[in-house]
């Protein structure tokens, strides 16, 4: 082995000029790659932290719920042991409570729809840049660029409750400047409507289009009086230090709300399922109207960690001949990975028009498979409900319910809509107090991520992410080309050696690993001198960010404008020195081995006969 | 079809009354279109002034919520007002509306909004009724095909006629069909299912506690009930009802609506 290493490396000297430049094709290599991925990855990052400090922060906490549904019907009392976690929780930087609602603005003549919330004036202040345009010192700006930022009036006071700041582009269409007056209508907390006037204290300029042209923030306490809503917030805003540390901080988020008892009742049915049913203070307990949305449950459920299955239940007690029947409305290819006694015959049904009956009881009443069942009930309103259906299977005594309809058919004849009464779920694997505070605190908080909270967003970076995927693999494409092609000119120049070499006894194998080992020195030093190469710009970059007000003052005004920083810096990582070397390495062993191939192939007799 | 909308739809009413005097009917058998001009016509007059008590269910609520109001109404011209008088939080908000323009006051902002076309599929005040329902020009005389798909005997007597409403087409509706159940003794409505195109029903109306009012025999109760949420449901208790009187036109003004003399 040292004699290939030996003569791989005199091989390298003997044609300093070629070797020099295949060196210096794998050292730009790898210096493009450094740079794609430092470049890259700090217009991502940058471009995200910007975004997601204008307003909505890097996660929010929601009763849960909320985010599919995002009324004031939803919104969740602000729970002081929530805010004391938040206090001293590690790598949270800031958060805000707020109360969001949408609005309808007026002034003279003038009308406008718009978002309005109420904050506490000192904790949005840290938050969002929204309110800190009123302060420019807080937003650090990179040496040498600029900003069109800017604001008029000034920033909400708690002494001032009858105050609101609203965006530049709203005041504008309302033609409305600090110090007027806005009457705000909107639907207050039972949806009626309700009407009251605010006084403009300050206008911002924050430069997104989207927060100048809809937003208008007020004092939290003012807004909640207003809507009849006291204590109460729609969503935490939470800023992080580190994007890196946002799953640490929603396991404490949900951990810090794990305790809060909401309107359901939790039960255990042994063997890691549980029974969940709401249980709104409002109706009692066995009132037939305690019921959860199912898509909003679904989005619940999805949540928990762990959970296995679930199945969502419609519960009502129905009669056949004069008895009593506890049913279950069902969807059967769901119930069945929750029940255990489900009968596999029946893991296809499918239809509206099969029941399943406690063996017992068809039994008794002579029924057969096949045969008609009726079945009678009432809907909550107290109606007589009518149910024909066809006898599809029994099941052994004593499960969860004597009888099983078809979910859809229950909901629908006892006019339940898309609701149900319970939901059947299945979570091994925790002890019963870990699974109580998993499920507890799903079913009444929601800690939603920035992916999700800003869902629009990322479908776009994720169509800019494949096309920059796709530019990379273009890049890398091209490297490896340029990369086999140097390499096979250089086999090609020296067929005579292989021949040689053949001729005293190099077996085929040595000459493919002899070249290969040439290309791993060149491969090695080369990468080294391109990953320095490749951190001149990037460390550039870094330091002095690409800044779009240089360019233009247009191309700086509209990136603010769509929500994007106006400057963009590098980012570079060990992951990415580390990332750019194995990638490069790859390439240059990859692409020599056809040539390698090649060369270990070469015709004894054929190369040297021509000489 | 909501409760606004029969107090307000546009000038069907004549026609309505139109139809019934020209064709005056022999016999037992009454067509579709007869029976449910019958039947529009008993809820409507020209001219119209109600009291009425509006009650609001919802599970989430801790109890149920009472708005009281006034509401003036002419039917030539399209033009009908309601005030709130109570409960104190919503006292004095009013409604005007005008041919196919609403207006709100608010007394707490003192101001008039026009209603945006945004806000017409929102709740008008927390019901089960949207301000489209309020403003909906649509007739169930003129804009709908009639069909008695059933007739049935009343437990007190008379028939109960049950009639299908499909609607014409590019009427301006919104449902996509209406059960109607009349009772042939003085053409009252019994019940009444709005449904959606698909065919599903959205909600019901119940009409009960037939009453002398206004010189006519009229179902002093509506409910409606909504299909898609369980629980929530609106009542209205009709407490006063004067048909044809005179209406000073200063009441459908923006002045008026703006009064606090009412």
């Amino acid at each position: 082995m040292l004699a290939f290493l030996k003569i791989a490396w005199r091989d390298l000297w003997r044609h300093k000029l070629r070797s020099g430049l295949t060196m210096c094709v794998i050292m730009f290599g790898a210096g493009i790659t450094l740079f794609y991925y430092a470049f890259t990855t700090g217009a991502f990052l940058g471009e995200l932290e910007y975004l997601l400090k204008i307003f909505p922060g890097y996660l929010q906490v929601h009763r849960a719920g909320y985010q599919m549904d995002q009324t004031i019907a939803r919104a969740m009392p602000l729970d002081p042991r929530l805010t004391a976690a938040l206090d001293r929780m590690p790598g949270v930087t800031a958060y805000s409570p707020r109360l969001c609602t949408g609005t309808f603005v007026q002034s003279g003549g003038y009308l406008a729809n718009a978002t309005i919330c109420g904050v506490l004036p000192d904790h949005e202040v840290k938050t969002s840049r929204v309110a800190q345009t009123f302060f420019p010192d807080m937003i650090k700006l990179p040496r040498g660029t600029k900003t069109n930022r800017g604001y008029s009036g000034k920033y909400l006071s708690a002494s001032e409750p009858k105050s609101v700041v609203i965006g530049e582009v709203l005041a504008r269409n309302l033609q409305v400047k600090v110090g007027d007056e806005l009457s705000l209508t909107t639907q207050d907390a039972y949806g009626s409507m309700a009407a009251i006037n605010f006084k403009i204290s300050g206008i911002f300029h924050s430069c997104s289009d989207k927060y100048d042209s809809s937003m208008m923030l007020v004092n939290l306490g003012a807004l909640q009086d207003f809507l009849g809503m006291s204590g109460q917030v729609t969503q935490i805003a939470i800023i992080v230090k580190d994007l890196n540390d946002i799953p640490a901080v929603e396991k404490a988020l949900y951990g810090a709300i794990a305790e809060g008892r909401g309107p359901w009742t939790v039960d255990s049915l042994g063997r890691g399922l549980w029974m969940v049913r709401p249980n709104k203070p409002t109706l009692p307990e066995d009132s037939p109207l305690q019921l959860a949305n199912q898509e909003i449950l679904d989005k619940m459920l999805s949540r928990i960690p762990g959970l296995k299955d679930f199945s969502m239940e419609v519960r009502t007690d129905l009669a056949l001949n004069g008895a009593t029947v506890a049913t279950l409305g069902v969807d059967p290819a769901r119930e069945m990975t929750v029940n255990d006694a489900w009968p596999k015959a029946a893991s296809g049904l499918t239809g509206a028009d099969w029941v399943l009956l406690d063996s017992s009881i068809a039994e008794k009443s002579r029924l057969k498979t096949g045969d008609l069942v009726m079945l009678t009930g009432a809907n909550y309103a107290g109606e007589p409900v009518k149910l024909e259906l066809k006898l599809a299977g029994v099941v052994a005594p004593g499960g969860k319910a004597r009888a099983y309809v078809p979910l859809a058919v229950l909901q629908d004849r006892l006019w339940l809509g898309e609701n149900v009464s319970q939901v059947t779920i299945k979570l091994p694997g925790s002890s019963e107090s870990e699974a109580r505070s998993l499920i507890g605190s799903r079913l009444n908080y929601e800690v939603v991520l920035w992916r999700e909270l800003r869902s629009n967003y990322m479908n776009t970076t994720k169509t800019s992410s494949y096309s920059m995927s796709f530019i990379g693999a273009i890049l890398f494409v091209i490297i490896g080309f340029v990369f086999m092609l140097t390499i096979l000119m250089s086999v090609l120049e020296r067929v005579r050696q292989f021949g040689i070499m053949k001729a005293i006894g190099t077996r085929p194998s040595e000459i493919f690993v002899i070249i290969l080992l040439e290309s791993a020195m060149l491969g090695l030093l080369g990468t080294a001198l391109g990953l320095m190469l490749g951190l001149i710009p990037s460390l550039y970059l870094i330091y002095n960010p690409i800044n779009f007000y240089a360019i233009s003052e247009e191309a700086g005004r509209m990136m603010e404008a769509q929500d994007m920083p106006s400057f963009i810096y590098a980012k570079l990582t060990a992951r990415m020195l580390l990332k750019a070397t194995l990638i490069n390495f790859c390439l240059v062993l990859v692409t020599t081995i056809p040539p390698a191939l090649r060369a270990s192939r070469t015709k004894l007799a054929q190369t040297l006969r021509l000489q | 079809m909501g409760f606004m909308k029969k107090f307000w739809a546009g000038g069907s009413c004549l026609i309505a009354l139109t139809l019934a005097l020209a064709f005056p009917v022999f016999g037992q058998m009454l067509t579709a279109d007869e029976v449910v001009a019958k039947m529009d016509a008993l809820l409507r007059g020209e001219t119209s002034y109600m009291k009425v008590k509006m009650t609001m269910y919802n599970p989430d609520w801790s109890g149920p919520r009472e708005l009281e109001m006034f509401a003036y109404e002419t039917v030539k011209d399209s033009r009908s007002f309601i005030r709130i008088t109570e409960p104190a939080r919503e006292r004095g908000t009013g409604f005007l509306k005008i041919g196919y323009n609403l207006w709100m006051y608010m007394p707490a902002a003192e101001k008039v909004m026009k209603i945006p076309p945004s806000m017409m599929r929102d709740s008008w005040m927390g019901s089960d009724f949207s301000n489209d329902d309020l403003m909906h020009e649509s007739s169930i005389v003129r804009d709908y095909e009639h069909k008695i798909i059933n007739l049935a005997d009343h437990q007190q007597g008379g028939k109960v006629y049950q009639v299908e409403l499909l609607p014409k087409p590019n009427a301006p509706v919104v449902w996509g069909k209406i059960l109607v159940w009349v009772w042939d003794q003085g053409f009252i409505p019994l019940k009444e299912q709005n449904f959606e195109e698909s065919g599903k029903m959205v909600d019901e109306m119940i009409f009960s506690e037939v009453r002398e009012m206004g010189g006519r025999k009229l179902p002093s109760k509506w409910e409606m009930r909504s299909m898609t949420k369980p629980g929530h449901k609106t009542e209205l208790l009709i407490t006063e009802v004067k048909f044809d009187i005179d209406i000073n036109s200063g009441i459908f003004t923006e002045k008026n609506l703006k009064s606090k003399n009412w």
